[in-house]
């Protein structure tokens, strides 16, 4: 079991399974998987409700638990307080204010957008909205272009 | 309440997915935003495909709990489509993590996804006093910023 956990989950399998968790919203309730909607829910609430009066915070809650359950069978792999190349760069100090300052323009850009890579970038890009397939395509492009800029000034 | 208990059910499912595809750790997001590994785009895309599939299935039919017949309709892209997916795009890039892979993360224990989900939270929270602000400048004529009102959150 731990060394089929080790290995890293084939694109092939992870991808589909994602696909149907979409599919079953739909099946279900007719509704659209999506993360922001969670965390909307959480902080502000929606015609869906608040809090955990409102299916889409359980899914975020959901998500976590899952995270907790693969951590409890894998050996906790995430379990750390390195983050990623930044580390190099940054004090733990400066690390926090800048995954901050990028959490908040993750949380407001996506609430002004609609949407983040689950919403528009999975569901209703699968769902074929102009909307949808437009802010993933530009999700990316800067996503990209971001990554390469602090590479190359770093 | 049916609609509640599937949801925290398939966002358990989504979590670990996540987490054992390796989503939960930045270098996976760093790799595919380098453009140096084809595999989270792969896993997006058979995520998409299976979600296309399974959703034209479904349309027309009644939703298993709620009854109602599956549905959607298309959007098109707007202002705050594009803006918001920049602002994104850019958080994404700074702190490779997006909200779901980071609630993932969170419940995998890794420290600083806290500081990102902190952002976000936060963010979300923050966003429509943004756009209101954003509203008055451009109103009042004091700025060449147009006016963003954010989109509905999917």
């Amino acid at each position: 079991m731990r060394t089929t956990l080790d290995s890293v989950l084939a694109w092939w399998i992870a991808g589909p399974i994602l696909g149907l968790v979409i599919v079953s919203f739909l099946a279900l309730a007719n509704k659209r998987f999506g993360v922001l909607g969670g965390v909307t829910d959480l902080v502000q609430g929606s015609a869906e409700g608040r809090g955990l009066r409102s299916w889409r915070t359980l899914l975020l809650l959901g998500i976590v638990l899952g995270g907790f359950g693969y951590a409890l069978l894998a050996g906790a792999p995430d379990a750390r307080m390195s983050y990623s190349w930044l580390d190099a760069h940054l004090s733990l100090g400066g690390e926090v204010a800048v995954l901050f300052g990028a959490g908040l323009l993750i949380g407001a850009g996506a609430r002004t957008a609609g949407g983040c890579t689950s919403g528009h970038g999975l569901t209703s890009s699968a769902l074929a909205s102009p909307a949808s397939v437009v802010s993933m395509m530009t999700i990316m492009a800067t996503a990209i272009g971001t990554t390469f800029a602090l590479e190359a000034v770093i | 309440m049916k609609l509640r208990i599937a949801a925290l059910v398939l966002g358990v499912v989504s979590g670990f997915t996540v987490s054992w595809a390796r989503m939960t750790d930045p270098r996976t997001f760093h790799a595919m935003l380098t453009l140096d590994s084809p595999r989270i785009y792969l896993l997006m895309g058979s995520a998409v495909a299976v979600a296309f599939v399974g959703a034209r299935l479904l349309r027309g039919r009644r939703a298993l709990l709620t009854g109602e017949p599956i549905n959607w309709a298309a959007a098109r892209p707007t202002r705050s489509h594009m803006f918001g997916s920049v602002l994104f795009g850019i958080g994404w890039g700074i702190s490779e993590a997006c909200p779901g892979p980071t609630a993932a993360a969170l419940g995998g224990g890794r420290v600083l996804a806290l500081v990102v989900a902190a952002g976000v939270l936060v963010g979300v929270k923050l966003q429509p006093a943004l756009a209101r602000a954003s509203e008055r400048l451009s109103e009042a004529g004091e700025s060449r910023v147009p006016a963003v009102q954010g989109a509905d959150v999917l």
